[in-house]
Parts: C-alpha cells; structure tokens; sequence
C-alpha cells in the first residue's frame, strides 16, 4: 500500500486513450486500442497480458523512447515528450554496457547529465543499496543474472526516479534469484516512494508486488480488467485470498486464449489449481 | 505453501585439512590454467642445434667457389656469427634453467621454454642447412643466394644508412596511419551515424577504396604539392578504407537497447556517439585496424620507391640495382622485423583496450 512507503519522490501516471500501431512486413499491426491506465503518486501498478500484446510498447510510451499515433501519456502532471532520467527502464536483458564496469555503468547517467563529479557519493550509494560494492570494478560479462539485473536497477535508481518502469525485470532469472530480487524490489520501492510500472507475465509476482494489476487482452490490447489488490504487505502467497485473486486473473488471461496455446494454458492452470488445493487443504 | 529451503550444508571441515585441500585445488587450477610441459628432448636438440651451428660456421672451412666479394664478406664476419650461434644456445640454457625457479620468472621461463623450443630447434636446422648450402658448399650459388653472415655484414656494415632508413620509414608510416586513422573513424562515425552522410559518402567508398596504392601514384605524387605529402595521402588512404568500412560495420551493429537505455537515462546524441557507438564499435574497428596496418605498409613501400626516395622500401631497390644482394637482405630483415612489432604492438594494444571481451571468468 502507498501509505507504507514515503510519498515524496513519485509522480503519478496518466495515460489516456492511447492508440498506437506499427507498419511491419507491409501490414498495419495495431498494438494498443484505446488504452487509458491511470497511477496514483507512488503507486505500484503490475501490468499482465499475453506475449506479443504491447506491453512493452506501452513502457517505451512511458520512457518517452516512441511517441503514440493517438492519445496523450502524462508524467507528474506533464506530457511525456521524450526520455528523461526521472523515467528510466529496466529490461528483461540488464543491457550493461559491456566495456564499462558496474561502477561505470551504474555512473552512466550522471556522465551523460555532466554531473558526474557531483555524484560519486550518489553511485557509491547505489552500488551499496543492490549489494554490488564488493563487484564495483567487475566487467559485465563477469556478473551472474542476478547481479547484472541489480546493477542495471542501481543505475536506473542512481539518477532518483520519479517513475520506475520494469519491462520483466526477473523474467530470464532463476526461481530462487527471482524471489530474493522480488524482496528487494519491494523494499527499494517502499524506501524510495517511486511509482512503479511492472510488466510480467508471472501472475504471483504481479500479486506480490503490486497495488493493482492491469490485464491486457491479447493484440490490439485493451485494459480488460484492473484489480485493485487489497492485500496487507508483507504478502503470503498461501493465503485464500491471494488465491482468489490469482485464479481470477488467470481465468481473464485464459478466458482470451485461442488457438494453439489454449491446451498449454489450460495445462498450466490445472497444474495452478491442484497446488492451489494442496495450499487450501 | 511455504516452502522451505534446505540449510546450507554447514562445513565440517577442520581448518588444517581445508587449506590442505586448497592447495590441492590450486595445484589443479595452476594445471589447467597452464598446461605448458617442457620437452627436455627437443629444448635439448635446440640447443644443440645451435651449437652445431656455431661450430660448422666456425670450423669447417668455407666453399672455395665463392666469388671474392662473397668470400671477404663471410670471413669477416665469421667470428661474429659464431658468437651469435653460441649466444642463442646459451640465452635457451638459461631461460629452461630458470623454469625450475618458482614465482613469476619461473612461470615466465617455463612458458617460453615449452612454448618456444620447437622453433629453437626448427630454426637452428634452419640455419645449419642455410649455412651449409651457401657458404660451405656454395649449393645455392651467389649472388641470389647468401650466407648468414653475409648478411650479418652488411647489416653492420650499412647500420648508419639503414637506421635512417627505419626512421625515415617510421615515421612516414606513423603519420599516414595517424591521418588514415583519424580520417577513416570520422567518416566512419558520421556515415554510421546519418543516413543522409550515408547516402553520399558511401558510392563513393566503395568506388575509391579498393582501388590500389600503386594505381595512386601517378596522381599523388602530381596533385600533391610534395612527394612526401603525395606519400601521407596514399598510406592515409589505404588506412582510411577499412577503419572506415569496419567502423561504419560495428556502428550499425550496435543493438538499439543500448541507445534505448543510455537515453532513457539522459544521454543526447554526442554521448550515443562517442560513448555508446564509438566503444561498442571497437572490435569491428580494430579488425579493421589490422587490415588498415597491413595495407599501409604495401603503400609504405610504393611510396618510397615512387616519389619519396627514403626509407627500407626505398633502400631494398636501391640495393637491389647494384646487384648487392646481401643489401637487400638486410633490409628485408629489418623490414621484417618492423612489421612483425608493430603488429604485435597493435595486437597487445587490442587485447588491453578490449579486455572486457575477454576476462569471462564469472563470480
Ligand atoms: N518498432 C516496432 N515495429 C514493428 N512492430 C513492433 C515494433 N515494436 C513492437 N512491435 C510489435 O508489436 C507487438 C507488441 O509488442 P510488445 O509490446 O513488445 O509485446 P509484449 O506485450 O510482449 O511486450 C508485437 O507483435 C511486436 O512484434
Ligand atoms: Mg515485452
């Protein structure tokens, strides 16, 4: 809940009636139909969809990065116009500059903004916060998954953000690795205030981390449902309501499914239900 | 469900046996990390290969069918040769006996010993078959073929002409290269970078950068105010080509989340140039380097020869019209020797710069 974290630093989130296709292989693609989400100031929004449905394409409207065929995104009050270091992006790959070690990665954004010399202090604190001091002169390559990941969200929180936007952050990350960046995840968030974009595909994650979750239908999407998550932190995934919660979501999410994955989906939430009855019983 | 995770086997090792079996695994490390195994037979016959190849020089007397000139020159320098043969055994000796030291030279020792005793012994053979076929035996007949020390001779005997020569070379190649260099990241910045450079400058790269150093000497050495500038701009364009093409190439392979993520984090385009483009371009660019280095000194020597008269390119053919071929033996050698430091150079300079290529090792 917002009340548990510091309300200074973040920015709400406006999008309204967001429109936005791509021309690909000739073919007009729509991607987002009419998409309007709205977060409050130091909100943590989960956003959950199907693969392929413009989730993604969503964040980059966020970042600034691409600009919608209709409709406007708004940031603390202000139309996004292009990217800014109050609104940076974590991506599935960490995306470190390879010839750059932790430390010259987590200090690329104030090199960029030539305040470089002004935030030594700033980055040291940065390393400190995702527990990488000890691998500041490391090369990239050298990280396992989870530190790379951790290094890219140091350098995304080095600059203060006001909005944090996460495009599947742990989705390439081992089960265990995920859930201690889940925990961190949530404690950077309550400690610094920001307002949180979460793309996932994991349902439990979005319901671990999140105030709301946004369901996408698939391509063209549209929101189909919002789901406020009243649940108290720190969340137990064992708890009936969170498992309502979650068969809820999955239920829309399958409810949309069509053609060759259906089976697969259908698989995965039998499998979903029997440890759902384990947990009950 | 609450999962719960298996503790973490606590250690129930005493600390006497767990540094035993530290240094067990060091050793085992320090076997893979360097697998270099000596070859006492073959360091040994290296050696030996170059004794014999003192002794021979020194004490089977000389062909008497060798002209006069041929024949002065290797006696004069005989003695020296053979210091020279029982200098390479020697340097070989110490170098296998330092394997045994520990630390850092000893590790040193070892690797040139296991690494090099092959080519020791390959090269002495060498040098037993060169000497006997020439001076010895007069098999490979002057004045196309010459002994060692023939060569030797004139080396010292030419050493003031030669080192001008080198540094006339030197320092011709260093400021075409620095030109080409320079010339070669700008435009391949710029047309990696703008559509609209592309559009123009590419046509004409692909036209005028193949075309060969020699096919530019009749027009370089009249359009251009000096035959040294003529010969800037010939070695400065067949280095501007590749670093070109190759830089263009790494910078258009850049993948976009790169960009995507230094803006997001405030970087405006001179930051993407120079500081996500440029470095992630760089091994293409130093690929592009080795070609560049390579074809510079085919242009080096052209040069020298067409317009510039200085230098070893220039030297070679200066000998090789006075028919003294020892000349130009020597400075083939010196030639040689240059190309093979500067790449070198250019090699240790690469894997310094791009040393977060290599070092893998993951924590
Ligand atoms: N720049 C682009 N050009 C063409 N098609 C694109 C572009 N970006 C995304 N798409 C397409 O838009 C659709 C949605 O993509 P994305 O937002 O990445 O989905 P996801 O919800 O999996 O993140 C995909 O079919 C993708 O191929
Ligand atoms: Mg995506």
């Amino acid at each position: 809940m917002v009340a548990d974290g510091p309300t200074s630093a973040g920015a709400p989130i406006d999008i309204l009636g967001v429109t936005q296709a791509f021309r690909s292989g000739g073919k007009d693609l729509p991607v987002l139909d009419d998409v309007s989400i709205s977060a409050r100031q130091g909100e943590f929004v989960a956003l959950i969809g199907p693969s392929g449905s413009g989730k993604s394409t969503l964040l980059r409207l966020l970042a600034g990065l691409d600009k919608p065929l209709f409709g406007e995104v708004y940031v603390g009050g202000a139309p996004v116009t292009g990217p800014d270091p109050s609104r940076p992006l974590v991506f599935q790959d960490p995306t470190l500059l390879p010839w750059r070690t932790v430390r010259q990665n987590v200090a690329v954004g104030p090199q960029a903004r030539g305040i470089l010399k002004q935030s030594r202090g700033r980055i040291d604190a940065a390393l400190e916060l995702v527990g990488l001091t000890e691998f500041a002169d490391a090369w990239p390559a050298q990280l396992s998954g989870g530190m790379a990941q951790r290094a890219a969200l140091a350098r995304a929180l080095v600059g203060d953000p006001s909005v944090l936007l996460l495009d599947e952050p742990l989705g390439k990350l081992d089960a265990l690795t995920r859930r201690v960046l889940q925990g961190e995840l949530l404690s950077l968030w309550r400690e610094r205030g920001f307002t949180a974009v979460l793309v996932t595909h994991d349902v439990s994650e979005a319901l671990l981390l999140a105030d709301r979750v946004v369901v996408f239908s698939p391509r063209p999407a549209r929101v189909r449902e919002a789901i406020d998550v009243d649940l108290g932190r720190p969340r137990d995934q064992s708890t009936r309501e969170f498992n309502a919660l979650r068969r809820h979501i999955l239920e829309i999410l399958d409810a949309d499914q069509t053609g060759p994955d259906r089976d697969r989906t259908a698989r995965a939430d039998h499998i979903a239900r029997l440890d759902d009855k384990e947990v009950l019983t | 469900m609450t999962s719960t995770l298996p503790p973490i086997a606590a250690s129930t090792d005493t600390g006497a046996s767990s540094t035993s079996a530290s240094a067990r695994i060091h050793e085992a490390l320090e076997r893979i990390a360097h697998p270099a195994t000596i070859s006492a037979p073959v360091i040994t016959a290296g050696i030996l290969s170059w004794i014999a190849f003192a002794l021979a020089t020194g004490f089977v007397p000389n062909s008497t069918d060798l002209p006069l000139r041929d024949a002065q020159s290797v006696e004069s320098t005989t003695t020296f040769t053979v210091v020279v043969g029982f200098a390479v055994a020697a340097a070989w000796a110490l170098i296998w006996a330092l394997s045994s030291v520990s630390g850092r030279l000893g590790a040193w020792a070892t690797r040139r010993s296991a690494n090099g005793a092959a080519w020791l012994l390959g090269a002495g053979l060498w040098a037993l078959f060169w000497e006997f076929s020439t001076a010895k035996a007069d098999l490979l007949e002057p004045p196309y073929f010459v002994a060692p020390q023939e060569i030797l001779d004139r080396l010292w005997a030419s050493r003031g002409v030669l080192t001008d020569s080198l540094a006339n070379s030197l320092l011709l190649l260093a400021v075409g290269f620095a030109v080409g260099l320079v010339a070669g990241l700008i435009t391949g910045v710029t047309i990696g970078w703008s559509k609209r450079a592309n559009y123009w400058v590419h046509p004409i790269l692909i036209f005028i950068g193949p075309v060969p150093a020699l096919a530019w000497v009749p027009i370089a050495f009249v359009l251009f105010p000096t035959a040294y500038t003529g010969a800037v701009f010939m070695i400065a364009l067949t280095v501007w080509f590749p670093i070109t093409i190759l830089t263009r190439a790494g910078i258009l392979s850049v993948p976009r989340s790169y960009f995507d993520v230094a803006q997001t984090l405030g970087a405006r385009s001179w930051f993407l140039v120079l500081r996500v483009s440029l470095p992630a371009a760089l091994p293409s660019i130093f690929t592009g380097a080795f070609m560049a280095l390579g074809s510079s000194f085919v242009s080096l020597t052209i040069a020298e020869n067409f317009g510039v008269n200085a230098g070893l390119g220039w030297y070679i053919n200066w000998k090789k019209g006075w028919g003294d071929f020892p000349g130009v033996y020597a400075g083939i050698v010196v030639l040689v020797v240059v190309c093979g430091v500067l790449l070198t150079v250019l090699f240790r300079v690469r894997n310094y710069v791009l040393r977060w290529e290599k070092e893998l090792t993951r924590w």
